[in-house]
């Protein structure tokens, strides 16, 4: 037996599962061999003392919080993320190479084109039906917002996926508004979040993902900040369930008595039953006197808690 | 049969299976993690992009195997490219072989046995190791992985695991060698 079959052996089983005629072989070639006697002895003494090392202890703070987080970052990734496709159609050996020659012959055109037109852009601007694709295949890496015209709506980002590229358009237009409500969910720089959540504090939009987004940041977002402005964005919409039940959320669990007062004032004077409950609750036992003030104001007269109204 | 049933539900989108996984699993992954990382930041890092792998990637669970040995697969694979994101300078640093202090620190020595002395010198042995070595040496010991399963794991060659395990061998007999030699003697 030779070193190299001897450390395969010891390597890659246990040595109680070793037959005794290689075991054997073994014993030979190691009082022969000092670096296969040093491994073999490493090995026993390993196998014999791994298993009785504690293990660390955990904080079950600490294991709850680092529950919250990972949870937080999975809705997160459900808010905007379609399902996930089912890559099998692309492993079939047929597609590939047909679907390989077809793009290569689509980027040999347009690598032709590119070069008899001898353009100078670099960053070509993206149509609206590219800034769809790219938030479905959740391509984009990092997204800047760097301009809003409040005269015209025109809203600038700098976008990074394969390159670096500039978008513009109108923050009426809904796949602005959806590259708007990616960046407020997605983003991991709160000041990115907090500039997306105030451009969408001026407007309203038929679409859901975006309500969606909008909420999702009021209740997860860590950063206070960007949990109001998302709030006061949502105030723009006339109260249904869903943002009703938000509003409810905030009242029993937002720690910031701003945005408690806020949630508040979109509660407005709504006479919904679970409203009721929820504000009754808050009157009585919410920590800050401004927000009993506030409910006071909204649904009592002068004072009057609301449970006598 | 129960974790059966949570799976598939969690295939079909259901959160509040894929909630009852994390929960089920977190603290498993989160002390391999805490095992494998230079700091309890990188640890909790490491286990929030497991589940969030897990959540992107439990379709392709079809059952043939354990789902704890999918995630633990899964757990190496991250907590090893976590590592290879550190930049080489970094790697450099956890490569020297300086000779480290592994006695532990206690008010009343009376109070623990030579034994639990020694678990807690091997434990701080290993964490002395760079976390490449420790990510292989832990898949061996730990999980009793063939050498060719973890070189799959890690997406290694088999040579680069051995040199990671004889490193750290070679490593963790000169750390214990003083402790060792005490152990033989009793």
């Amino acid at each position: 037996m030779d070193c190299k079959k001897f450390q395969d052996i010891l390597l890659n089983y246990d040595i109680s599962e070793i037959p005794e005629n290689i075991l054997k072989k073994m014993e030979i070639h190691k009082n022969g061999c000092i670096d296969c006697s040093i491994l073999w002895d490493d090995e026993i003494f390993f196998s014999q003392n791994y298993g009785n090392i504690p293990e660390p202890k955990l904080d079950s703070d600490r294991v709850e919080k680092l529950h919250n987080k990972i949870m937080k970052t999975v809705r997160r990734e459900m808010i905007i993320d379609k399902p996930k496709e089912n890559f099998s159609f692309w492993s079939n050996k047929i597609i590939v190479p047909i679907a390989s020659a077809a793009a290569t012959l689509v980027i040999g055109i347009l690598v032709g084109r590119f070069i008899l037109q001898n353009t100078q852009e670099m960053n070509p601007t993206l149509t609206a039906y590219n800034v769809q694709e790219i938030i479905d295949n959740n391509r984009l890496n990092d997204i800047k917002i760097n301009e809003v015209s409040n005269a015209t709506n025109d809203v600038s980002f700098d976008l990074s996926w394969n390159n670096d590229t500039k978008i513009e358009g109108n923050r009426r237009d809904p796949n602005i508004q959806r590259l708007l409500a990616y960046a407020l969910v997605k983003s991991n720089n709160p000041g990115i979040r907090l500039h997306s959540a105030k451009i969408m504090e001026g407007m309203t939009s038929g679409d859901t993902e975006i309500l969606n987004a909008l909420i999702h940041s009021v209740k997860y977002d860590e950063n206070p900040g960007v949990r109001l402005k998302a709030l006061r964005a949502l105030k723009n919409y006339s109260l249904n369930d869903n943002i009703r039940n938000t509003c409810i959320f905030i009242l029993q669990n937002e720690e910031s008595p701003a945005i408690r007062m806020e949630a508040i004032q979109i509660l407005g004077q709504d006479n919904d039953q679970n409203v009721q409950i929820a504000l009754q609750k808050a009157a009585d036992n919410d920590k800050s006197e401004g927000v009993k003030t506030m409910i006071n104001k909204y649904y009592g007269n002068s004072g009057v808690p609301i449970r006598k109204k | 049969m129960e974790e059966f049933a949570i799976i598939k539900r969690a295939q079909a989108g259901d959160m509040v299976a894929f909630e009852k996984i994390v929960r089920n699993y977190e603290e498993r992954v989160l002390m391999i993690a805490i095992k494998i990382a230079k700091n309890e930041q990188d640890a909790e890092d490491i286990a929030q992009n497991v589940f969030i792998t897990i959540f992107r990637k439990i379709d392709s669970f079809k059952f043939k195997s354990s789902f704890y040995s999918w995630l633990y697969r899964i757990t190496m694979n991250t907590a090893f490219n976590h590592i290879k994101t550190r930049t080489y300078d970094e790697f450099l640093i956890n490569e020297d072989g300086d000779e480290k202090n592994l006695a532990i620190s206690n008010d009343n020595p009376t109070d623990i046995s030579e034994e639990e002395v020694f678990q807690k010198v091997l434990r701080n042995a290993l964490n002395e190791l760079p976390e490449k070595q420790k990510t292989v040496f832990m898949m061996k010991h730990d999980q009793h992985l063939k050498i060719k399963e973890i070189a799959s794991i890690l997406d290694l060659h088999q040579g680069t695991v051995k040199k990671y395990l004889f490193r750290a061998n070679e490593k963790l007999r000169v750390l214990l060698k003083p402790y060792k030699n005490k152990l033989s003697k009793r």
